[in-house]
């Protein structure tokens, strides 16, 4: 009697490739994209394996809603699901999956920002057409009990202060200093050159560093 | 000078790779400025801080709710007939329905608007002309109906007349009378005439009595020239005239479709398709 030895065999009807053979080399991405075009759904669970978590969590950064970060990036896996075809090996599927998934994000974002979605990060944002929002941040002067509250209030502060970023800044600031991608990834990742990149970073950086002087 | 290295540094800094270290020279004017190095120092604790955000896990049952909408899909494309999308719910099949709604709606107006068509009073007068051309020189001269007529027919007749006047194009019935007359092909136009029909201007809504152009050519060549009469109701209609010697006659009441008068008395021929009613 043959026992499940991972949640993708329940879920996909098949092993996954590399389980098989923990000898040879991870299968890549390619790979595995190529073998779900032919039909192979356990690819397919090997990739949403590899990248659930990273997207999620760039895509919460973004949005600063779990829940609809979890949304998103489901919907990120069923459109590459669904262009499976169409997929191009000139670039790497990382800078794919996240092209998928920033786009998806701004597009929340914007669809947010058109409903006028009062949240509490946003909710004294100004009135006057400034394109910076600023959150609600009061400084709490009373001395903390625990060290990890401090920790979580300073994790809680940066999260939000983030969130407040313009979009065009707070893609590329997120790639680069939250996921750690290269310059060149984020270039591609986003579509735009290397300088603007560059240039979109320094300038989120220094928001950002406005935003939270009192914990730097 | 120094504010331009202060700047160069600056971006160093910034563009740097994360693990990586700016360059000796860099190293060695952050020693010498002040305000350089605490950039630098503010740029690393705000990269740890940012750094410091805890990892986000995508759910335990992220797989399986992936999969129920992959399933999902999958069961609706089965499903859903593949309408081409310019009809699918949504606004580009709005739009495409107002296009259309607009379309009709404009062509309904346009269809009210335009003048009446050339058929109905233009082919009385143009019959009666043609009638009168071609009536035989010796009935010319005897009026079939009388000079002084009642107003009911100068009236019907004007109207006629005028339409044709007016610069509207001969009917069929006319071109084709004129044909036979003038270019002596009689019998070759008289056929391709006879297929064409005479319609009332009644906006196109109903038809006319048809007359083939032949028949009413050959009843009145003999009879004289034609009048109209325009009938506004079913109810009976009663001519009155005077004769040439001033004797007020009349006709006994016609009802509607009665198109026969030849016979009571000497005024009444063929009908044809008035310019208002339909005989």
């Amino acid at each position: 009697m043959s026992t499940l030895t991972s949640i993708d065999e329940l879920l996909f009807g098949a092993t996954v490739p590399q389980s098989a053979a923990p000898e040879c080399e991870p299968p890549t991405d390619h790979s595995l994209l190529e073998a779900t075009c032919a039909g192979d759904e356990a690819a397919f669970a090997e990739l949403v394996r590899r990248y659930r978590n990273q997207i999620t969590g760039y895509i919460y950064r973004m949005t600063n809603d779990y829940d609809g970060a979890v949304d998103l990036a489901q919907e990120t896996f069923v459109r590459i699901y669904r262009a499976r075809d169409r997929y191009q090996t000139c670039f790497a599927f990382s800078t794919y999956i996240y092209r998928i998934a920033t786009n998806l994000a701004i597009s929340e974002l914007r669809k947010r920002k058109r409903r006028r979605l009062v949240s509490l990060t946003g909710i004294n944002q100004p009135r006057d057409g400034r394109e910076e929002p600023c959150e609600i941040n009061p400084v709490d002067l009373r001395p903390l009990q625990d060290a990890a509250l401090v920790e979580a209030e300073r994790r809680e502060a940066v999260a939000r202060a983030i969130t407040t970023l313009p979009e065009k800044y707070r893609a590329p600031l997120v790639l680069r200093d939250v996921e750690g991608k290269t310059y060149e990834e984020i270039a591609r990742i986003l579509d735009a050159s290397e300088g603007t990149v560059k240039s979109r970073i320094s300038r989120g950086r220094a928001l950002l560093r406005e935003k939270l002087r009192a914990y730097l | 000078l120094k504010t331009m290295k202060c700047k160069a540094v600056r971006i160093e800094i910034d563009e740097r790779e994360a693990t990586g270290s700016v360059s000796a020279r860099a190293n060695e004017h952050l020693l010498a400025c002040y305000s350089c190095r605490a950039y630098s120092d503010e740029h690393k604790s705000l990269l740890n801080l940012v750094g410091s955000l805890e990892s986000v896990s995508a759910p335990p049952d992220f797989d399986w709710r992936l999969r129920a909408r992959l399933a999902e899909e999958r069961s609706e494309r089965k499903h859903t007939p593949r309408w081409p999308t310019i009809f699918a719910p949504g606004p580009q099949a709005i739009t495409v329905a107002a296009s259309f709604a607009l379309l009709l709606v404009g062509l309904l107006v346009y269809q009210q608007m335009k003048p009446a068509p050339k058929g109905g009073a233009v082919s009385a007068a143009a019959v009666a002309r043609a009638e009168e051309r071609a009536e035989p020189p010796a009935q010319k001269g005897k009026p079939a109906v009388p000079a002084a007529n009642t107003g009911d027919y100068t009236k019907a007749n004007g109207a006629a007349v005028g339409a044709e006047e007016s610069g509207v194009k001969p009917s069929a019935a006319t071109r084709a009378s004129k044909n036979s007359k003038s270019n002596g092909k009689g019998t070759e136009t008289t056929a391709a005439a006879a297929m064409q029909r005479v319609y009332s201007n009644d906006f196109g809504s109903r038809g006319a009595e048809e007359f083939a152009t032949e028949a009413l050519q050959n009843s009145s060549a003999s009879a004289g020239p034609v009048i109209s009469v325009p009938l506004r109701s079913s109810n009976p209609t009663t001519l009155r005239f005077e004769d040439e010697q001033g004797t007020k006659r009349s006709l006994a009441p016609v009802n509607f479709g009665g198109q026969e008068m030849a016979g009571r008395t000497d005024a009444a021929r063929l009908v044809p398709a008035s310019e208002k009613g339909i005989w």
